[in-house]
């Protein structure tokens, strides 16, 4: 009951950070005026004892993907191999969509030296695994 | 303003099919539909209008459009139809919609409903060539998928307009049949688009060749990319979720 409980808590939670998330998100630019970066769509997957992280990057090739941790982010960017062109969309007149960037905060748990990512058909996947619990011997 | 309406432009003729097109799992209804659009140059004779719909304008070529049109696809003595949807409608406005549609529908003697999109599959990034299920509603649909050689919808739940639309059918003993391929819940999927519309060929003869649209896979992906944000905020409301669950029936 109790497990019930707090798992019901958990998602609730979850479900409160994606609507401020998006709250935030409906204020932000779509695009990055100056750099000409876009957010990808992405979506993030628990898989227990790992995270999946599956990025959607067309017109991009492998080699101008890259993948950073800086702290507690994990950090996508990536080129396209030619500007997205939308110059006919007011909206996008004034800027080339170039590339895209995507910060993710990554929970305090995920060990950062295993973290590994392919790439393909311009799908990028990252696998995040957790770092296993240990018991510390007590003295 | 009434719930929803259809305003006719032209003389819409009595037709043999109405194949619809609405953003959904990896937007392939919608880009299926477009693509039929500007690949058949099909003329808009009508378009749908509603409360339930954004407050938004299309503009294509300095040219107002509606976000919700009927074309008319020529296709050798055939009359077929043609509903494209740019935008999802929200949860309160499915019910009417669906029941809207299948009455016009019928008010024009469509012979049936065919029905453009995807279900999600988690194994699509693996997939060269994604299946495509068909959903019948009569025996008579059931029996025509069966004879040109689709995976059977057999068991699960189907959601959002479709189950709605096909409900209706249900209802009126029409015939309607949704063509879903294995597609990205939440990324556009060319495609998908391109198997539905491979799939959608034997039914009503269209003979459209989707290698162009292979082609722009990649640029089709990029544009769509705030339209596919816009569907999924309205997929969340429509019960979406049932697609992964397991039907008591089928336990």
């Amino acid at each position: 009951m109790e497990e019930w409980f707090e798992e019901s808590f958990r998602e609730l939670r979850r479900e409160l950070r994606r609507l401020m998330r998006e709250v935030e998100k409906f204020f932000e630019p779509v695009v990055d005026a100056e750099r000409g970066e876009v957010e990808p769509l992405y979506e993030v997957i628990d898989a227990g004892d790992r995270i999946l992280v599956r990025v959607d990057l067309p017109k991009v090739d492998k080699e101008s993907v890259e993948v950073s941790v800086i702290g507690n982010k994990l950090v996508v960017k990536a080129s396209m191999r030619e500007p997205l062109r939308l110059c006919d969309l007011p909206y996008y007149a004034r800027c080339e969509v170039t590339g895209y960037k995507l910060e993710l905060e990554m929970p305090l748990d995920i060990d950062t030296e295993k973290i590994q990512a392919t790439f393909r058909s311009g799908y990028l996947e990252i696998t995040l695994p957790r770092k296993k619990a240990y018991r510390v011997k007590v003295e | 303003m009434k719930d929803w309406s259809v305003y006719e432009l032209k003389d819409v003729p009595q037709a043999d099919y109405l194949v619809v097109g609405m953003p959904d799992v990896g937007l392939v209804g919608l880009i299926a539909s477009t693509y039929l659009v500007r690949t058949l140059n099909a003329e808009m004779v009508a378009y749908l209008d509603s409360p339930h719909l954004p407050p938004v304008l299309l503009y294509h070529e300095a040219q107002p459009y509606p976000v919700m049109r009927v074309h008319r696809i020529p296709a050798g003595g055939k009359e077929i139809l043609l509903l494209v949807s740019e935008v999802a409608i929200g949860a309160r406005g499915i019910y009417a919609f669906a029941q809207h549609l299948v009455e016009w529908s019928r008010s024009k003697g469509v012979g049936r409903l065919l029905l453009l999109g995807g279900v999600p599959s988690p194994q699509r990034m693996k997939l060269e060539k994604p299946a495509v299920y068909g959903a019948g509603v009569t025996r008579d649909d059931v029996e025509l998928l069966e004879k040109s050689g689709f995976n059977l919808f057999r068991e699960g739940f189907v959601s959002g307009p479709y189950a709605l639309i096909l409900k209706e059918c249900y209802m009126r003993s029409m015939k309607g049949i949704a063509l879903l391929a294995e597609s990205f819940l939440n990324y556009p999927d060319p495609g998908a688009a391109a198997a539905v519309l491979t799939a959608l060929d034997p039914l009503v003869g269209l003979k459209v060749s989707v290698e162009p649209l292979l082609e722009q896979e990649e640029e089709i992906r990029a544009r769509l990319r705030e339209t596919m944000k816009r569907t999924m905020e309205a997929m969340r409301e429509t019960g979406k979720a049932y697609e992964f669950t397991v039907p008591a029936m089928y336990v």
